[in-house]
């Protein structure tokens, strides 16, 4: 295999083709899915079981946090170098697929062009959850809640730590005062999770060296 | 991701991930267009990674074009042997022996011939395999070990 795949190569005049457009292009930015309203929590959160270690993080980031899809077609990616955490947000290709939509009097959860009827499993202090198990071992877990008129939705993803700690990346666009989304989080068990990052935009970056403190439970890279 | 930076990454990994997208989708163009989108959506990242994974990095990124392209539905995923355009694309300086290992392989359902040349050709090791497409352990060893029952019987019914 490795000398028949060896002989393969892109055209040269292709290569010239895209390396003229990766030199000429100016760096765009993705669009800012999430606008931040006033009174709105559109936020992404790192939340991390306590306790938290940096190895724990640096590992899911590396394994697991690379280019990571979500089931609405959000794009993580966690990078760790040095003491610097960074995750950015964008959207896949199709742009956010938002997992609720509000039509005629009800409120529907979609995922992948699917709709289901929930609104009678929704309200200012209930809601409607929906849970994937992904073949790597991660899971998603997607809220609805609120009203018709009032209504909010949260992704959450759970990566697998070491020693039953959890990283979690959670997103969306839900009212933090919300009954439903306070008793989601509580009943998720992430209510005592610690917030490592809190973004309002595409990106956020954490410095271990500063994160860390003495009363934290700590490892170091041996 | 600066200009530069996204040139050098280019210049050092192309081939590779050219090679990596023509395993999975099996067509030269869209080879290409998909280096070409993985490039092009590096420059719009924000990421700082070490060395040592980007290799695994841009494989990943290059694995979602790859599903991507293939969920769409105008695309078939089986690919057309007999096409001119896969055998002009593909065939410069093969042997035959390399022709007959080619074939083979890109007649292998879409699902084995990743894994497979992720195994074989680039040496990542189950868990890196299962990082870059997204599926399990157990999914890659399972895949990459039918894949490779179904490639050895069909290159010795050929000889």
């Amino acid at each position: 295999m490795k000398d028949t795949f060896d002989k393969i190569v892109m055209d040269e005049e292709k290569k010239e083709e895209i390396l003229r457009e990766l030199q000429e292009t100016k760096p765009v930015k993705h669009r800012r899915w999430v606008p931040v309203v006033a009174g709105l929590a559109a936020a992404a959160l790192i939340l991390t079981a306590v306790p938290y270690t940096r190895k724990a993080i640096v590992r899911a980031a590396e394994e697991i946090l690379s280019a990571f899809r979500t089931p609405t077609h959000l794009e993580y990616t966690v990078t760790v170098e040095s003491d610097l955490v960074t995750i950015e947000v964008v959207d896949a290709d199709g742009g956010l697929e938002e997992p609720v939509l509000a039509e005629n009097g009800r409120l529907f959860f979609v995922l992948d062009g699917e709709r289901t009827d929930v609104t009678d499993k929704c309200s200012a202090t209930e809601y409607y959850r929906h849970e994937i198990k992904n073949d790597d071992g991660t899971r998603n877990v997607i809220f609805i809640g609120g009203t018709v008129n009032d209504f909010g939705w949260w992704e959450t993803t759970f990566v697998d730590g070491e020693n039953g700690q959890e990283i979690v990346l959670s997103i969306g666009k839900a009212n933090f005062q919300s009954e439903w989304i306070k008793k989601a989080f509580a009943e998720e068990g992430l209510e005592n999770a610690v917030i490592l990052l809190n973004i309002d935009g595409q990106k956020a970056s954490l410095d271990f060296s500063l994160a860390i403190g003495e009363d934290q439970n700590t490892e170091t890279e041996g | 991701m600066r200009n530069e930076e996204v040139v050098r990454l280019f210049k050092q990994f192309a081939d590779d991930l050219y090679r990596f997208a023509i395993s999975y989708v099996g067509t030269k163009h869209d080879a290409e267009d998909i280096v070409q989108e993985v490039f092009l959506k590096l420059l719009s990242k924000h990421v700082l990674f070490e060395k040592k994974i980007e290799k695994a990095y841009l494989m990943t990124m290059t694995a979602n074009q790859c599903k991507d392209l293939l969920k769409s539905s105008a695309r078939k995923t089986n690919v057309d042997l007999d096409s001119s355009e896969w055998q002009l694309a593909c065939y410069d300086g093969f042997s035959e022996r390399n022709k007959d290992v080619f074939d083979e392989l890109m007649r292998l359902e879409d699902t084995y011939r990743a894994p497979i040349f992720l195994f074989y050709y680039e040496g990542f090791s189950y868990k890196e395999i299962s990082r870059i497409l997204k599926i399990s352990e157990s999914a890659v060893a399972m895949r990459i070990k039918r894949g490779k029952e179904q490639l050895r019987f069909r290159l010795e019914e050929e000889t």
